[in-house]
């Protein structure tokens, strides 16, 4: 049964139910059927209350936060699971990504949630996770030091990519603070389904925590939270996150995370092994999520001539038809339609442009010596290009997509990687990994080359 | 060979010309349009390069077009990246540059002569804003094209100012900017002159008019007669106002009624107009009394489906504009724009860009980043 079947769910979480029964419900836009609570004013500031007295009179034990977001990830995991049986329906119903890939989305998900990769983060983040909790030694002297979580996190999260926002609220929850999530309308149930299911595997681990849906930019809403906050999470666009940027106030700090896009770089030493599996890796990761957000990929850089990029994008293409059966998406909304045309259309103009398609524009590839730059549109549309040496692609004075990377996919030989990746390094590239694992990243992985949870917290050196 | 000298352009244009020069509300040649269109598309498949591999990579040619509406669409988009001349660059006589924020690629519309685009804007201009008088006294909110270089619209508000403005015609704009008191000095002659005004400029000009305007109480009742044309969008320099409110601020504070208020829709890559008809039905010319934008005779206009620009969609529906025009003789007469469009019966109504979905988290921005 999913949860918008289930009368008693709204799409919210709060620890105590109570506190929002007598707040009006609102609908979702674009959600048929599900609503949220107006929590508003004086109610935000007594909510938030709430959650910091919840937090100061008994905070979640570290262990058993790490437990809990273990389990979660093995019902994740658990294609049969009650979890994965509500999730699955409402999250493609929400998104219009295919079921299957749904599945494989949150299949990527699960493994994020492990105790090793919390307990990784927590160390590589903190050196000591008991910092959180009291001093520890500071390596290398003989100072200690003390990590300080915020006394309330506030946390925008993505609408069009659910991994995101399940990787935001891991990270969230491992700081044990008082936290609140602000759901997106394009998925605005996912967070608060998981929160439910960690209270049921133990509530002591979401204490202070609250996820609900509101409209963004409403003031009556947002003021009094981003008053309270001492550090503010976003996600979005130049113009989203500049809004929010504008209303916040010292000594509030804001951690933007803003629009990027992925690279696959194909060395020409790749071209001996299996050039098929290569291809198929590199629609996997176009296709997932339908392309949307900052790890998805945008362009092929292939090492070689006009007529290797062009060699490559064919075998794409054929690859991303095979991931439209596999994962089928209807063509993009009718909105993205016209600038997916656009786009092609004007790259068709390039010369030596090659053009592959989808006839419904479900997927597109373009291969071309020297593209012009044009507006990205999304929608499984990946230009392929050539550069004679990968150098020339850290170089390219013109592409400023370059600057915009957030995450390259190499394939190239052991002997090479590490002078390309220490290029990508330069070129302010967040993460390297191989062909396919793109869409699978680490929960601690640097988005936007910011530590995972470094930025959110406060230090306190004790030098005695 | 430079336009004056190739009789194939020289043959073309005239022909443009005849047909311009029978006006809006002219006479139409049955399969003239077609014809022309086809010749056109001809030339332009020889002779601009960019376009003739669009035209190849969509499997059209002159030798296989079937239908006009056939005729590849070129994306507005596309002349901010080519150079798109069926000539060399030693022919080009004026070029348009559209506005944009620093570091953003501009549109570069190139051509070889303004007497195609000088008889375009006069024949439309007057057909719908001057229609009854030869000259009007003008107030243009809008720099010179010398003071805004490459501006298609300061250079077509200078041209309607030198040849439909009186000599007291002026401009409300000092160094680029609103010149308020100026504006407001020559709103007030014209009402005490009595002689109809007609106040040209940006909705977003008029906006920061219209505020600076209720920021002093001010109100001017300009004499009967005296008209309104506003073009172009906002473009991030004032507040978006939606079109009812912007028309009725302007019949406060202007006392020009709405129906005397013309929205003119233009853009860089196009060499020809359109207005709506509101101001001819007030002034008792014949034309359908609507705010419908309905192509000239030597434009056809289809609004189309955003994936496939053969495609008209039908009426009452909602689509891409789709122009061709046949004042864009040396560059691309077939456009594919950016802006979204309701088909109204032998029109359209522009609603917006066609920018992309919303799109949210650490995706990219659809006009911005992530270039390609």
């Amino acid at each position: 049964m999913s949860l918008a079947s289930d009368p008693a769910l709204t799409c919210a979480f709060v620890p105590d139910p109570a506190w929002i029964a007598d707040r009006p419900r609102v609908p979702i836009p674009g959600a048929p059927g599900l609503v949220a609570p107006r929590i508003e004013g004086a109610a935000m500031f007594d909510l938030v209350a709430r959650l910091v007295g919840q937090v100061a009179a008994r905070r979640p034990s570290g262990a058993a936060v790490v437990r809990a977001l273990d389990a979660l990830g093995q019902r994740l995991a658990d294609p049969a699971s009650p979890l994965r049986r509500r999730l699955e329906p409402d999250l493609a119903s929400a998104t219009g990504l295919a079921p299957a890939l749904v599945a494989a989305g949150l299949e990527r998900c699960a493994r994020q949630l492990t105790a090793a990769e919390c307990e990784r983060t927590l160390a590589l983040e903190l050196g000591d996770p008991a910092a959180l909790d009291g001093f520890v030694a500071v390596p290398g002297t003989p100072w200690r030091r003390q990590a300080r979580a915020p006394e309330l996190l506030a946390v925008f999260l993505p609408g069009n990519v659910f991994a995101a926002g399940i990787t935001a609220l891991a990270r969230a929850l491992l700081l044990r603070c008082p936290v609140v999530l602000k759901m997106a309308s394009g998925d605005p149930a996912t967070v608060p389904a998981l929160l439910h299911e960690l209270a049921a595997i133990d509530p002591t681990v979401v204490r202070g925590v609250a996820a609900w849906w509101w409209p963004g930019g409403d003031a009556a809403v947002e003021e009094p939270l981003l008053a309270s906050a001492d550090v503010v999470v976003g996600h979005g666009d130049d113009t989203t996150l500049a809004a929010l940027q504008a209303r916040v106030h010292p000594p509030t700090r804001v951690v933007a995370y803003g629009p990027r896009v992925s690279a696959v770089l194909i060395a020409r030493e790749a071209w001996s092994g299996d050039v098929e599996a290569l291809a198929a890796a590199v629609a996997t990761d176009v296709a997932l999520y339908d392309q949307a957000g900052c790890l998805s990929v945008g362009v092929v850089a292939v090492e070689g001539d006009a007529a290797a990029a062009e060699a490559f994008g064919e075998r794409l293409a054929g690859a991303l038809a095979e991931a439209q059966a596999r994962w089928p998406t209807g063509g993009p909304a009718r909105e993205l339609a016209a600038a997916v045309t656009a786009a092609r259309r004007t790259l068709a103009m390039s010369e030596g442009a090659r053009v592959w398609a989808a006839p419904d524009q479900a997927w597109t590839v373009v291969s071309a010596p020297a593209p012009p730059a044009v507006p990205f549109p999304g929608g499984r549309f990946v230009v392929v290009r050539p550069f004679a040496e990968f150098s020339q692609l850290w170089t390219s004075a013109v592409d400023d997509w370059v600057t915009q990377l957030q995450a390259v996919a190499l394939a190239a030989p052991p002997a090479r990687a590490e002078g390309i990746a220490r290029d990508a390094a330069r070129a302010g590239v967040a993460r390297v990994c191989g062909v396919g694992q793109l869409q699978a990243p680490s929960l601690g992985w640097p988005q936007d080359g910011r530590p995972a949870l470094g930025d959110l917290v406060s230090w306190t050196w004790w030098e005695a | 060979m430079s336009a004056e000298r190739d009789p194939e352009v020289l043959a073309l244009d005239a022909r443009i010309l005849a047909l311009i020069a029978r006006g809006e509300g002219g006479p139409r040649v049955d399969g003239e349009f077609e014809g022309l269109a086809r010749d056109l598309f001809g030339h332009q498949y020889q002779h601009n390069v960019p376009y003739r591999r669009l035209c190849d990579a969509d499997g059209v040619s002159p030798d296989t077009l079937r239908r006009i509406e056939d005729i590849p669409a070129c994306p507005t988009e596309a002349f901010k990246r080519y150079e798109l001349v069926t000539f060399p660059p030693t022919g080009a006589a004026l070029a348009f540059v559209s506005s944009g924020t620093t570091g953003e690629a501009r549109s570069r519309h190139v051509l070889d002569t303004s007497a195609l685009y000088d008889a375009a804007l006069f024949a439309s201009y007057r057909h719908f804003v001057q229609p009854d008088r030869d000259r009007l006294r003008l107030l243009l909110l809008f720099p010179t094209f010398a003071d805004a270089p490459g501006s298609s619209l300061g250079y077509m508000l200078d041209h309607v100012r030198a040849r439909l403005g009186t000599p007291d015609s002026a401009r409300g704009v000092v160094v680029g900017r609103l010149d308020v008191d100026g504006t407001l000095a020559e709103l007030r002659r014209a009402a005490r002159d009595g002689a109809p005004l007609v106040v040209l400029g940006t909705a977003f000009s008029f906006v920061h008019l219209l505020d600076a305007m209720a920021e002093r109480d001010a109100r001017v009742a300009l004499p009967p007669g005296s008209r309104v044309m506003e073009t172009g969008g906002y473009k991030g320099r004032s507040r978006e106002v939606p079109r009812d409110a912007l028309y009725g601020a302007i019949a406060t504070r202007l006392g020009v009624a709405p129906a005397m208020i013309v929205n003119e829709y233009g853009m860089t890559e196009m060499g020809s107009q359109f207005y709506d008809g509101t101001l001819r039905a007030a002034l008792g010319c014949p034309g359908r009394p609507d705010r419908v934008k309905r192509p000239p005779p030597w434009v056809r206009s289809w609004v189309v489906e955003p994936s496939d620009p053969t495609r008209e969609v039908s009426d009452g529906a909602t689509g891409v504009l789709k122009h061709l025009d046949l004042v864009n003789r040396g560059s691309v007469c077939c456009l594919l724009t950016g802006d979204r469009a309701r088909r109204v019966g032998d029109g359209f109504e522009v609603l917006g860009r066609a920018a992309g979905a919303e799109l949210r988290g650490c995706s990219l921005a659809l006009e911005r980043l992530g270039r390609l």
